[in-house]
């Protein structure tokens, strides 16, 4: 177990080299200048010279890559283009905002999706169970930014209970949450859409196994047998999703933070990019893909602990 | 026909099937069906209110929104089909190649995919866009290119399955040319999983797409793209909801219907598809499902 | 079940764990403590109102970047700096220059010589004196390879200082602009050298120590930015306690936080919600035409705008003054000249020459140029009239949306046009290359001497002269005007520039963009203009 762990994570490695070498490639090769950026449209052209060759922009793109990459293994960026600050100061303060609405997000939509999964799969084809699913189709079939728009449009502007936008200063106040409903309901629906069809279905095959049958004939109640039995073993797919998801939902955050003008990770590569601030984007990348690599080992090793049937050598 | 009749029988494709009538049908009937071109402007006419008039709406510039959405539909199914064509065929194909011949170019072909796999997929797709320029096509390319690793390790994992069966090394011993052994046998045996990941995939693609255009790097105005329509509905959206509202119903519309489509089309191809749990086809569509 | 849930546990907290090691509140990055002197003037006896509001929270579209003054680039920042740091020379609200850290300046009569006296006793936030050294100490680091201002800080050939309190700067050429090139632009603010010496730099440029009316007390990153009042500030006033900034991306959401009294100034509002504002008895809306040109480029060393009966004929062929009435009216009021209309410069509504709307004549123009109608649009030797419009998006005031009216009322009189909208960065880089046949280009400055405008749009090689515009008869005007110490010669010197301008047909002119401010009605002792909007020491709300 452990050394499969181990095995995992040097494979990781390389994975994170490609990322590195791709994410840098991607930016230098996207036009516009970072020096033109910073020194804004007015400049003089001598200016945006001086100020290429103090980036170092000057440099040739190896030994460009290098400096990055000789930092970055002891997790240094380098210093934003725009504010000068080291980059890792900005991601230390951005990525906890981000992680909060991620975490908020996940939670409500497991304990939502896993909840109208397990309604709708032990009564296929009910009413209810066509209803909670084409609702769940519909969730994973809108837009994000179309989803939080709209709640930003009814809620906000129409109703005005909400906040229309930007994060409380603490999350542990009433402004705090209020302004975290929206983007974590934006960022989450799809996800608990997900559970809910990915916990029906587990749960419809799970209960036309033969042990449950076995478990009903002894005369069992259902409810013992839904909840004690069945749940149990539906399970095993959906918290292979819920890693997978936690993925997904950092890629989302990129597009809910820009609805919602929340001061995260999304918003810092959003605006690197933006800037060409190259030492900003480089990080927050990698820092995502690092993130990825991660949570699906993470998941791969969850798997192994949850279902013994899987052996791994 | 087998699986074309078992589709015909399934209830929610045929809803699917519905949808998707509506939004072909705008795309292909739009010179009839849009009262006015897609960039009809009449600044007299700016940000009206659905009425009688103008049943949607009009925009900034007073076009009909109404008739930007139904011409709209033309783009969104080019997108649609243009991007996942791209992740389709250069995926499966990177996934034939490193699934059949294994070892090295196995290692390299999924190493580079395992890494474009770590980037979020609308990243990615926003990087490429920035590196090519906006436009239509660079946006399907982004797409498509985004699309390409979930192709990719489901083509090889489905042809790791298929390579060792006997009928292939029979075919080996016959001395047949490995591209022949790859297009007349193991291709078919693997289409069905590749036809519900691009049925899938189809819809996720109108929403990166979608994505892409509401960062800011979309199809070049005038065009009608739907996520750009949203987009710029965005900053009218206290006062003129329905320029930003009315766009995203169009995408739900188009993508729940191929959505019901790949769901259908997976029970049909194969019913014990739905519930397999392992493997590399189940987490792709549900990660496939998510990632909207 | 229960394994699963503290699998489920572990996992995300693993996650957590991982992916960062700090907490989730949204702390200050590494600063430590505010660095000003901790002394919370008690509130005075003889203010006006004992209940009166005396914070003033502003509104941000983006955070703030950073403080080093030779490298402050954006409007946000500068305009937080504006309050903590100070110039020799301030504006009038007509623009004019006049006395704030220099208490007075001479010009020798050669133009070359400018002699600052320095205002005595001031002394910066950290308590270290204003003095000629610091002046000195200053310009010489604009000038050098860390600013991102050396070229108009060239300029300066020399500093001498005279006494502790005055200084001169000899010029290589006279310069009539020189306070708005070199005293007045944000490279101009004049930090604390001791605290330069004293600090790390990304310290010292996050931890700004002025001489002006505000100091720098906290900043949260990505919400909001808090100044304090300096007590002993040399002027008359603050009157506030505390100046707040507070980072609101949202156009709306920055009107519903004014609406709600969540903050007291913004600077952007839907032409709808100014309307709702014009009519609400408890707020006040002022919009102003600033120095802030916006207009098409036409490049003549591009296809077809080589001719200037084709650059004659887009002009005639839309409507501009009615488009920009549709589309960007309050916002963007239409203009006929390169010069901002708010400024000295320019002559009045109607005096120069300009083209109006006549597609009929649009056609002629171009049937003159040799170009026959085949189908919908124009062409010459099997070559069609086309044109690619470069238009950047929500950068400056409805830039697109003009941009796709045009295109329409292009294709009216038959020349086929494309809109071509690029993200800002790859926008920059076409166009300063000279890679565009047309683009809707804005040129701003927060001065109003013309020469800011001609000598970098229209003179032979000027830096924001994209489209290669050269006409050395009015290349030797402009340089004349600079030369030119009278007012009076300057103002007609620019204005035949203007004719000159005008005649050669470089642009399609769209408008002045204004500047927008809506804040509660009660808000006392605040005239803000295009010239100078930030001096809010006498602000107070009754």
């Amino acid at each position: 177990m452990f050394e499969y762990a181990m095995r995992k994570a040097v494979n990781a490695i390389p994975i994170l080299i490609g990322v590195s070498i791709l994410v840098f490639l991607l930016v230098h090769l996207t036009p516009g200048d970072p020096a033109r950026l910073l020194a804004g449209p007015e400049a003089y052209e001598e200016d945006i010279e001086a100020i290429r060759e103090r980036l170092g922009l000057n440099d040739p793109l190896h030994i460009q890559y290098w400096r990055f990459i000789s930092n970055a293994v002891r997790l240094d960026f380098g210093r934003s283009f725009r504010t000068q600050r080291p980059v890792m100061q900005d991601i230390r303060t951005r990525f906890p905002n981000t992680l909060q609405m991620a975490m908020v997000a996940i939670t409500w939509s497991v304990i939502v999706g896993v909840s109208i999964g397990v309604y709708a799969g032990v009564r296929p084809n009910s009413l209810g169970d066509t209803v909670s699913m084409a609702s769940a189709l519909v969730l994973v079939s809108a837009p994000s930014f179309w989803k939080g728009l709209l709640l930003m449009l009814v809620f906000a502007y129409w109703l005005g209970w909400l906040p229309a936008s930007g994060m409380g200063e603490s999350f542990f106040s009433a402004d705090g949450i209020k302004r975290m409903i929206m983007p974590a309901i934006t960022l989450g629906t799809g996800t608990a859409a997900v559970m809910a069809r990915m916990t029906r279905s587990s749960m419809m095959e799970v209960l036309n196994q033969d042990y449950i049958r076995t478990a009903r004939a002894k005369g069992l109640g259902e409810r013992n047998v839904i909840y004690r039995h069945a749940l149990k073993n539906a399970m095993i797919p959906v918290v292979t999703l819920i890693g997978l998801q936690l993925g997904v939902l950092l890629g989302g955050a990129v597009i809910t933070e820009q609805v919602f003008a929340w001061p995260g990770i999304g918003t810092l590569v959003i605006n690197g990019i933006n800037a060409r601030d190259y030492p900003m984007v480089q990080a927050c990348i990698l820092l995502i893909a690092v993130i990825f690599v991660v949570v699906n080992l993470l998941v791969d090793l969850t798997y192994s602990l949850i279902d013994p049937r899987i052996r791994y050598n | 026909m087998n699986v074309l009749v078992r589709l015909s029988r399934h209830r929610s494709a045929r809803i699917g099937l519905f949808c998707l009538l509506l939004v072909f049908g705008a795309a292909i009937f739009a010179p009839v069906l849009a009262p006015e071109g897609y960039d009809d402007q009449n600044l007299a006419m700016r940000l009206q209110p659905p009425s009688n008039e103008s049943p949607l709406g009009t925009d900034q510039l007073g076009r009909q929104l109404t008739s930007r959405i139904i011409w709209g539909a033309q783009i969104s199914l080019q997108i649609a089909f243009l991007a996942t064509g791209i992740g389709l065929l250069i995926g499966s194909a990177l996934g034939l190649v490193a699934g059949y011949y294994g070892g090295k170019i196995d290692r390299l072909i999924m190493g580079f995919m395992d890494v474009l796999l770590a980037f979020p997929g609308i990243l990615l797709a926003l990087a490429v866009v920035a590196v090519l320029g906006p436009g239509l096509y660079n946006v399907m390319i982004a797409v498509g290119i985004s699309g390409i690793p979930r192709f990719a390790r489901l083509v090889r994992g489905s042809t790791l399955s298929v390579r060792e069966k006997e009928y292939i090394e029979a075919q080996h011993g016959l001395g047949a040319r490995d591209i022949r052994i790859l297009t007349k046998h193991i291709l078919p045996n693997i289409i069905g999983p590749i036809v519900v990941l691009a049925t899938l995939r189809v819809g996720t693609s109108i929403m990166q797409a979608a994505g892409v255009s509401f960062l800011g790097l979309g199809a070049q105005p005038p065009l009608p793209d739907w996520g750009g329509m949203v987009s710029q509905g965005r900053h009218l959206l206290r006062s003129e909801w329905w320029v930003g509202i009315f766009p995203g119903v169009a995408i739900l519309i188009t993508v729940f219907g191929f959505n019901l489509l790949g769901d259908g089309v997976r029970d049909a191809l194969d019913p014990r598809v739905r519930i397999a749990k392992k493997g590399d086809e189940p987490r792709e569509a549900s990660a496939e499902a998510g990632r909207r | 079940m229960k394994r699963v849930l503290s699998i489920l546990v572990v996992l995300m907290l693993m996650f957590a764990l991982v992916a960062c090691g700090s907490p989730d509140e949204p702390a200050d990055p590494d600063n430590g403590e505010p660095a000003e002197p901790a002394e919370p003037s008690e509130p005075d006896d003889d203010d006006p109102d004992e209940d009166a509001k005396t914070d003033w929270v502003i509104a941000l579209e983006t955070d703030i970047v950073q403080f080093d003054p030779i490298q402050i680039g954006d409007a946000t920042t500068s305009g937080v700096a504006f309050q903590i740091f100070e110039r020799l020379m301030t504006r009038a609200p007509d623009g004019s220059p006049i006395p704030c850290l220099a208490e007075d300046w001479d010009v020798s009569d050669d133009g070359l010589e400018w002699t600052f006296y320095l205002r005595q006793g001031v002394e910066f936030h950290d308590g270290s004196p204003f003095n000629a050294e610091v002046v000195e100490w200053h310009f010489t680091r604009a000038q050098s390879d860390d600013s991102n201002f050396q070229a108009q800080f060239s300029a300066i050939t020399e500093m001498e200082i005279v006494d502790d309190h005055t200084i001169v700067f000899t010029l290589e050429e006279p310069n009539a602009a020189f306070p708005d090139n070199v005293i007045m632009p944000n490279g101009g603010f004049i930090p604390s050298m001791e605290a330069f010496e004293s600090m790390e730099y990304e310290d010292w440029a996050m931890e700004p120590m002025g001489t002006g009316p505000f100091m720098w007390s906290e900043w949260v990153q990505g919400q909001r930015v808090e100044l304090v009042k300096n007590p002993n500030w040399w002027g008359d006033g603050p009157i506030l306690e505390k100046v707040i900034y507070r980072v609101i991306p949202e156009a709306n959401t920055q009107v519903i936080e004014l609406e709600t009294g969540g903050v007291d100034l913004i600077t952007r509002a839907s032409v709808q919600d100014l309307e709702r504002f014009e009519a609400d008895p408890d707020l006040n809306v002022i919009v102003t035409p600033a120095y802030r040109s916006r207009q098409y480029e036409l490049n003549v060393e591009a296809f077809p705008f080589g001719d200037k009966r084709i650059r004659e004929a887009v002009n005639w062929a839309v409507d501009m003054p009615n488009i920009v009435e549709a589309v960007a009216s309050p916002i963007t009021v239409p203009s006929d000249s390169l010069l901002p209309m708010a400024g000295w410069a320019y002559p009045g509504e109607g005096v120069l020459p300009n083209i109006g709307y006549d597609p009929d004549r649009a056609r002629e123009l171009i049937e003159e140029a040799g170009f026959e109608m085949v189908g919908d649009y124009y062409e010459k030797d099997g070559e069609r009239l086309s044109i690619e419009i470069h238009s950047p998006d929500h950068r400056y005031f409805m830039d697109k949306d003009i941009s796709e009216v045009v295109q329409n009322q292009f294709a009216a009189v038959g020349i086929e046009s494309n809109v071509k909208v690029m993200e800002w960065g790859a926008f920059l880089d076409e166009v300063r290359a000279g890679e565009f046949q047309m683009v809707f280009l804005g040129w701003n400055q927060s001065g109003a001497d013309p020469s800011l405008f001609t000598d970098a749009k229209v003179m032979t090689g000027g830096r924001g002269n994209y489209a290669n515009l050269s006409d050395p008869e009015l290349d030797e005007l402009l340089r004349e005007a600079l030369r030119e110490q009278d007012m009076d010669v300057r103002k007609e010197l620019y204005e035949e520039a203007q004719f000159m301008i005008n005649e050669n047909v470089w642009h399609i002119f769209v408008g002045n963009e204004s500047l927008m401010w809506i804040h509660p009605a009660n808000v006392r002792g605040w005239d803000p203009g295009p010239a100078i909007s930030g001096d809010y020491t006498q602000l107070y709300f009754e």
